[in-house]
């Protein structure tokens, strides 16, 4: 009798598991295939995918009801001084340039045919916008916002997607996750020339007062050196250089080939450096800097004042963890940042 | 985080062959006279038995008879080497365990960083560059139900096109597969390069290395002809080469025909396992992720630099793999670089599929073990995990060798608490841990996928987990057959099933 009992329990407990697994057998819940991303990590996705959804639905005059259309000579538009937070909650439409009151939330969509100027401290879900943007201090952009030129203002956090046909400006005291444009400005802009100062992609500039620096390379023309690294001043590199330690590029030096370092890389100022710059760890660019890219930390990277990131010809990308940078730096490309709101200022 | 679970791992690697080897000590003293006691407790049991019965007189008798023959016949020397047996397969179940465990513990460290862990994603974001010329190889034998489908996504990537080149590799077809690829190569002039080999070694890697002589690229990109590339994979898997120390890169695969059977589903769950957790837990951790021949990059230059592709290796993924790795290359992983691929919808096939990555497998074991021991510049850990990696299949045949062992033992030993413990220890770390971490890695898969219900499924890995044992440990012995018999390797291509009219 306790043997039956004994095997009976056995059993009972041994096929347990399996009842929910002959369920999910049969009824199939979950038997397709893993959704997998296609095109949406195009910074330009969700403006794309709207502009067409937003001029059908324009086209159609019982769906344009649903939106908010704000004109220059509207009440809404004239209440520039508004103090307390107004809630949009409908898809907003803007057929002609206008200047929108400060302190405004906008739960939905913006889709401006001109250019729109938002007032201070202004919280956007997501705005298209064909002509220029400017976004006075302290607005907030949660999703994505696209236009022809952003002008953004002191202490503005653009979370999402942000890219501009043509320029973004940003000043000073902002955080952003995702910049893509093909000038990029930070802060106040120098009126020096960069191509006075030898900062740009020029092979043909004059490198005799350079010292070329030996490396011993592999069977693949690279040069691995274990351990840290310091590159004197007014050195020139021409191979992919791979440190297992942290490299110092010191003032002046023209690095040809792509690098990558274990540990943090301190480029001083006036580098050059034509290939990619990879590091486990921080990467500083000193003033006056020229990186060609892309410039990949899986840490921090801070660009020095009147540093450069890509260039005309060529468009590039920082991608980093956090990200901060001084006056009259050009960025010519995109730049990502994973945790934008960490504060690299005072490491 | 990542300290504390390498704190862990080392803790566990350490103090559990340690508490093994204790109980090893304290049980040499027992001797091996299991069959005795097993007689005598039989003996107990029959007089037990007997005595109820009324049968007492003629049972005693008969089990008196035995012990005198037994105890004559156990002389001396028999004694010893009884005793020699006995502490041979003793050592032997330990060294398994010691494995299991170590594998274990390596499932465990890798799931718990990928849940808990920091997640590594340095190349990922890579949008506006420089990019490399790439030439994207579609390998294809036989393949008229898919090579469609595979150009047609191809044709469809986000890609500067002045850069990329698509080859279809037709290898020897006899279906329309050449047919199909030339009807695409009129259709989109100038844009697919087809390569149609007619003669030369069979074999994928044989037919790349016929390829490589068309190539002038800096990164080629291989395909299977059943997968179906997204719009951004190819700059997902190229973007890692701005790094001058990466020499290839892999991306995840996802079976596509998941619902079909039984079969695709527990398969389903291990891809998910290997790759969601076990392939990104290597990335995170700086270890050796694993090149899988196809959905991956890889560097011409750095090609180059370790003699090209062989093609008398049954694995050319992992042998490049290893090659890369000592000559100072590194492997990338893109756990967000999805491609659809099919898997096999019959046990026979999936059976032959695991006896071919078996035997490949441990080819590159054989070929790579030492080198990577004396390799300089590689970390521990990255030396542990390559040879971890590297001994993945032989832990089947040695996992099926310990349950022969545990079974001997247990009749070959008295009912000592000791060697009981052991025996029962190994058993624990068999099924509990040796076979549930990487089921425990699957679950953790799943629920990173955001999959609610295919979890449920995970008791039928059981089944599929007993099927490849075994298909692994055929194999193994096969190839030990093969070597022996100085036979050559035969490579065995898997079956597809989808439409051709797809």
């Amino acid at each position: 009798m306790w043997d039956i009992a004994f095997f009976t329990a056995f059993f009972a407990i041994l096929l347990l598991p399996f009842t929910p697994a002959i369920k999910e057998w049969l009824l199939k819940k979950d038997a397709t295939p893993l959704w997998r991303v296609s095109t949406n990590d195009e910074v330009r996705h969700f403006s794309d995918r709207f502009k067409v959804f937003a001029d059908k639905e324009l086209s159609m005059a019982f769906i344009k009801d649903s939106y908010k259309i704000i004109t220059p000579d509207s009440e809404f538009s004239a209440a520039r001084s508004n103090k307390l937070f107004r809630v949009i909650d409908k898809k907003v439409y803007v057929p002609e340039s206008v200047r929108l009151p400060d302190n405004n939330v906008y739960t939905q969509e913006i889709y401006a045919k001109s250019h729109v100027e938002f007032g201070r401290k202004t919280k956007i879900y997501a705005a298209l916008v064909l002509g220029n943007v400017k976004l006075d201090d302290e607005c907030i952009v949660t999703r994505w916002l696209q236009a022809n030129v952003i002008e953004v203002g002191e202490s503005c956090k653009l979370f999402g997607r942000v890219s501009a046909d043509k320029k973004i400006e940003i000043k000073s005291n902002c955080i952003f996750s995702r910049l893509n444009a093909p000038i990029i400005e930070f802060g106040a802009q120098d009126n020096i020339d960069r191509e006075d100062l030898g900062i740009t992609q020029d092979r043909q500039k004059d490198i005799s007062h350079l010292r070329k620096v030996k490396c011993e390379l592999d069977a693949a023309g690279r040069c691995i050196i274990n351990g840290d690294c310091i590159i004197p001043p007014y050195s020139l590199i021409s191979c992919d250089l791979i440190v297992r330690g942290s490299l110092k590029i010191s003032h002046g030096s023209l690095i040809l080939g792509n690098i990558k370092a274990y540990k943090s890389i301190s480029i001083e100022s006036r580098v050059t450096i034509e290939g990619s710059i990879v590091s486990r760890a921080d990467i500083l660019a000193g003033d006056w800097s020229y990186l060609q890219g892309p410039v990949i930390s899986e840490k921090n990277v801070k660009l020095g004042h009147g540093a450069t990131v890509g260039s005309v010809g060529q468009s590039s990308t920082i991608t980093a963890l956090a990200f901060a940078c001084a006056d009259n730096v050009l960025v010519y490309g995109t730049i990502n940042v994973r945790l934008p709101e960490i504060d690299t200022a005072d490491d | 985080m990542r300290k504390l679970i390498n704190i862990i791992a080392i803790l566990c690697l350490v103090v559990m062959p340690q508490f093994v080897m204790a109980q090893v000590a304290r049980q040499n003293d027992v001797v091996p006279v299991g069959i005795i006691t097993l007689l005598s407790e039989m003996k107990d049991d029959t007089e037990a038995d007997n005595k109820a019965d009324n049968k007492t007189d003629k049972a005693l008798t008969l089990v008196e008879d035995d012990e005198d023959l037994l105890g004559n016949q156990l002389d001396e020397r028999a004694w010893t080497l009884a005793t020699i047996v006995y502490r041979i397969l003793t050592a032997i179940l330990l060294i398994i365990i010691f494995l299991m465990a170590f594998y274990s513990v390596r499932h465990y460290v890798f799931t718990l960083n990928r849940v808990f862990g920091d997640q590594r994603y340095p190349y990922l974001d890579i949008d506006s560059a420089n990019w490399p010329s790439v030439t994207v190889l579609v390998a294809a034998h036989n393949e008229e139900a898919v090579i469609a489908g595979a150009l047609n996504a191809l044709l469809n990537v986000d890609y500067p096109r002045d850069k990329i080149r698509i080859m279809p590799m037709n290898d020897r077809s006899t279906d329309r597969t050449r047919e199909i690829i030339d009807a695409l190569v009129e259709r989109y002039p100038g844009a697919i390069t087809p390569f149609h080999r007619s003669s030369g070694k069979p074999g994928k890697a044989a037919a790349l290395k016929d390829a490589m002589k068309l190539l002038d690229s800096e990164i080629i990109v291989v395909f299977d002809a059943d997968y179906l590339p997204s719009r951004g994979l190819v700059k997902q898997l190229v973007s890692p080469f701005f790094d001058p120390e990466v020499g290839a890169t892999m991306g995840r695969v996802v079976p596509q025909n998941v619902g079909s059977n039984l079969l695709t589903r527990i398969l389903d769950l291990e891809r998910s396992g290997g790759y969601q957790v076990d392939q990104q837990a290597r990335m995170n951790l700086h270890l050796v992720p694993q090149y899988g021949g196809t959905v991956g990059g890889i560097r011409v230059n750095a090609l180059e630099s370790i003699g090209g592709w062989r093609d008398d290796v049954l694995a050319e993924d992992t042998d490049l793999t290893y090659r890369l790795l000592l000559n100072d290359w590194k492997v990338v992983y893109q756990n967000r670089s999805e491609c659809y691929e099919e898997v096999p919808e019959v046990w026979s096939v999936r059976m032959k599929q695991i006896m071919r990555w078996a035997k490949g497998h441990n080819q590159a074991m054989i070929s790579h073990t030492i080198g990577l021991f004396k390799k300089q510049g590689l970390t521990f850990f990255e030396k542990l995990d390559g040879l971890a990696l590297l001994g993945v299949y032989v832990m089947a045949p040695l996992l099926m060798l310990a349950w022969v062992i545990s079974i001997i033992l247990f009749y070959f030993t008295p009912s000592f608490i000791v060697t009981t413990f052991i025996v029962f220890f190994s058993f624990v770390l068999f099924s509990a841990l040796g076979n549930f971490a990487a089921f425990f890695q699957m679950a953790a898969a799943t629920y990173l996928d955001g999959s609610r219900h295919r979890i449920r499924l995970l008791p039928f890995v059981l089944f599929g987990f007993v099927i490849s044992v075994v298909a692994i440990s055929q194999a193994t012995l096969s190839q030990l057959l093969d070597i022996f018999l100085k036979r050559e390797m035969k490579w065995d291509k898997t079956q597809r099933y989808r439409n051709t009219n797809h």
